[in-house]
């Protein structure tokens, strides 16, 4: 099968991916202040103090971790990729993934399928009519579709879809509106078209004689 | 001693591919007005300029090369092989100037593995590709099913002895009629009349899977293309996933299966010879292989527990399977998933499939079903050798259109052409290790390359390392001729170099 990425959508996903470290580095940035206060305060204190301190920290890291956790899970978009080469972890999770609505809304009644493509691959959603009924763009050659981020149960092996990878969606929203695709003519191009049709008809011509003319000379 | 090519040699050599390399210019007209016709000036550019130049060098080439004089076998070959080269070069054009390659090489790839319906592809963002360009790229999967020279002797060349040396050079020895122009024909009406059928029936079907009347007629047809002609080629990045319909599925795979057979066995069918799909070699080799290979691929996923029932896991594997063993390439799964949610067994059975392949004179690649079935009733002859008294005269026949006695010159020329192929499929391994690739995907995707089927597990893309891409159209064009032609030429070469 077929193993396409996409240029534009690519350097999209590598600012997406920067967007997301710079994230990640700034939540690390905030837990080493936090941990270094707790710590500095637990070193000025005798050592049974120092104990007490100890345990102080480590419930408030633990705290910390239970809090912050479904934040963290709940808040990570996946990608495509991770989602394919993960099936196995991700499974049945409810997960976020984003990306552009390409092709086709294929209507089948209730329920429809959009594909929505990160960058790298395309995935299928499984979603409510209903839920899709806001989607304007979708991508093509004329133009760039919605960007939709989607939340929904993801399944490596969808029982109800013969075994299909996709994800169901439980809620939709559209982060980016699309927007049509310009094509403008390149004047090297056209020129090199005129041209080129121009030396085409010279060469027929020259073709068309020459038949002609060895046809005469045979006859 | 090896002949210097004479001059007369390159003459009836570079007259014959002029010819070819028109044909190719005149099929550009559908891309370009499919271009025109859905206001998509820059891909209508890209169709005149590479249209221009396919008709100044065929043109250029005939009138340079003009000769009287009829093809020897050697220049059937060297022409084949050499026209399909030379046609890969100049049909890139419109690709590369498309924007969506990222150089040259990729856009020779994605041509040469159109031609030889391999499916394999380089291109970039394909969800957002013209009308025009889809077009392109599914019709040159069909015209290289029938075969580029079968167009060729189609429309412009004279029936000639030379002209059935060329059709053989093309990897096909079966004559359907008589005359070889006629055979051509018959192969254009046994396509066309499919063409029209297969694209109705996944017209409705994408109507039914929820897409516009518009769409549903493009993909059809498309799809048609791709199937029909094994190439395996969708509109779509998603394949044939796209579509999330069962249907779609089936009429696909009904349409590759078809699209396997030999076209005598398809003209057989159609002067009514049913019983010719029963008895043929190939079709009973191509069922045993499938069975087998299709228990191979289940008993690994049943080790795996992947797919959550029976039904989902027979529908995922014996899809990817007829599509190997086809060697379409369509498939329904993301192509990592055959290294991460398949097992070694299960990746095995489509390995296996993918280096069968289809039928002789087919649209197919792969080592085919005839030599398949021709080695293993040798095997099952000299076992009957060894049990039998020493005066006894054994005798054994296989049918494929009449029956046919089986010879030692059948068993030499399937036992060779099988080695070639595993000489190959196993060079392209030893390459894609030697670029760091683990011994599984390097394998894959070479017996892929090497047989035409086009699936993947990951390794074909862009990223690969330009020797490797170079690699994989050698082999997609040896395989596709089956070798004689590509020897020919590198002897016609050599001939020149060392010959007196």
């Amino acid at each position: 099968m077929k193993n396409t990425g996409q240029i534009k959508s690519l350097d999209q996903m590598k600012c997406l991916d920067q967007i997301r470290s710079l994230s990640q580095i700034k939540s690390l940035d905030l837990m080493k202040s936090l941990s270094q206060r707790v710590i500095f305060r637990a070193g000025e204190g005798t050592k049974n103090n120092f104990r007490e301190k100890a345990h102080h920290l480590f419930f408030f890291l633990f705290a910390l971790m239970i809090v912050l956790s479904p934040c963290i899970s709940q808040g990570r978009l996946l990608s495509s990729d991770t989602l394919i080469n993960q099936s196995n972890r991700l499974d049945g999770q409810t997960v976020q993934f984003r990306g552009e609505v390409v092709g086709d809304i294929m209507d089948r009644g209730a329920y429809c399928w959009i594909n929505v493509n990160d960058g790298s691959q395309a995935l299928g959603i499984y979603c409510p009519t209903s839920m899709v009924k806001s989607i304007r763009f979708i991508g093509d050659y004329k133009q760039n579709g919605d960007t939709v981020e989607v939340s929904g149960i993801f399944h490596k092996a969808c029982k109800q879809h013969g075994g299909e990878l996709d994800i169901h969606a439980e809620s939709l929203k559209i982060i980016q509106t699309g927007t049509k695709r310009k094509h403008p003519v390149a004047e090297s191009k056209l020129y090199l078209a005129i041209s080129s049709f121009f030396c085409t008809i010279l060469t027929f011509s020259l073709h068309i004689y020459r038949k002609k003319n060895r046809s005469w000379i045979s006859s | 001693m090896l002949l210097k090519p004479q001059k007369q040699d390159y003459l009836i050599i570079g007259f014959y591919t002029g010819k070819i390399i028109t044909g190719i210019g005149l099929v550009m007209v559908v891309p370009l007005l499919t271009s025109l016709l859905f206001a998509e000036w820059n891909p209508a550019l890209d169709f005149a300029i590479g249209m221009s130049a396919c008709l100044i060098v065929g043109l250029s080439l005939t009138m340079l090369c003009e000769t009287d004089r009829d093809l020897l076998w050697m220049h059937g070959m060297v022409t084949a092989a050499f026209s399909w080269a030379l046609a890969t070069l100049l049909g890139a054009i419109p690709h590369y100037l498309s924007g969506h390659f990222l150089s040259y090489l990729d856009a020779c790839f994605d041509i040469m593995s159109g031609y030889t319906t391999t499916g394999l592809c380089m291109i970039q963002n394909l969800d957002h590709v013209s009308h025009g360009l889809n077009m392109w790229r599914h019709l040159l999967t069909y015209l290289g099913g029938q075969g580029m020279i079968v167009v060729a002797i189609t429309f412009l060349v004279k029936g000639t002895a030379g002209a059935y040396r060329l059709y053989v050079g093309e990897g096909k020895d079966e004559r359907l009629l008589p005359n070889v122009v006629q055979t051509a024909r018959a192969i254009w009406m046994i396509s066309l009349t499919y063409l029209t059928v297969g694209t109705v029936a996944l017209f409705v079907a994408n109507l039914l899977a929820g897409m516009t009347p518009l769409r549903s007629l493009l993909h059809g047809l498309w799809i048609f293309m791709g199937s029909w002609s094994t190439g395996g080629f969708a509109p779509q990045s998603q394949n044939l996933l796209y579509y999330h319909s069962s249907l779609v599925e089936l009429v696909t795979m009904v349409i590759f299966v078809i699209g396997s057979y030999n076209f005598a066995l398809h003209y057989s069918i159609w002067q009514g010879n049913y019983k010719e799909v029963r008895r043929n070699i190939e079709t009973v080799s191509f069922s045993t292989t499938v069975l087998v290979t299709s228990v191979v691929s289940v008993i690994g996923l049943m080790q795996t527990l992947f797919y959550p029932n029976l039904a989902s896991l027979f529908r995922r594997c014996f899809y990817q399977i007829v599509s190997a063993h086809t060697t379409t390439g369509n498939a329904t799964m993301y192509p990592v998933q055959f290294l991460n949610s398949w097992n070694i067994l299960a990746t095995m059975g489509i390995m296996i499939a993918m280096s069968i392949g289809g039928s002789a004179c087919s649209t197919a690649g792969g080592i085919k079903g005839i030599r398949v079935g021709v080695l293993f009733q040798s095997l099952i002859n000299d076992i009957h050798r060894i049990f039998s008294p020493d005066s006894a005269v054994i005798t054994h026949k296989f049918h494929h259109i009449r029956d046919i006695v089986l010879e030692d010159r059948h068993v030499r020329a399937a036992g060779l052409i099988t080695i070639s192929y595993m000489g190959m499929y196993l060079l392209g391994a030893v390459v894609g290790l030697f670029y760091g690739y683990p011994l599984l995907p390097s394998l894959f995707d070479s017996v892929s390359a090497g047989s035409n089927s086009g699936l993947s597990c990951g390794l074909t893309s862009a990223a690969m390392p330009a020797v490797m891409k170079v690699v994989y159209i050698f082999m997609m064009w040896a395989g596709r001729l089956e070798f004689i032609s590509i020897f020919a030429l590198i002897a016609f070469v050599w001939a020149q170099v060392r010959g007196r």
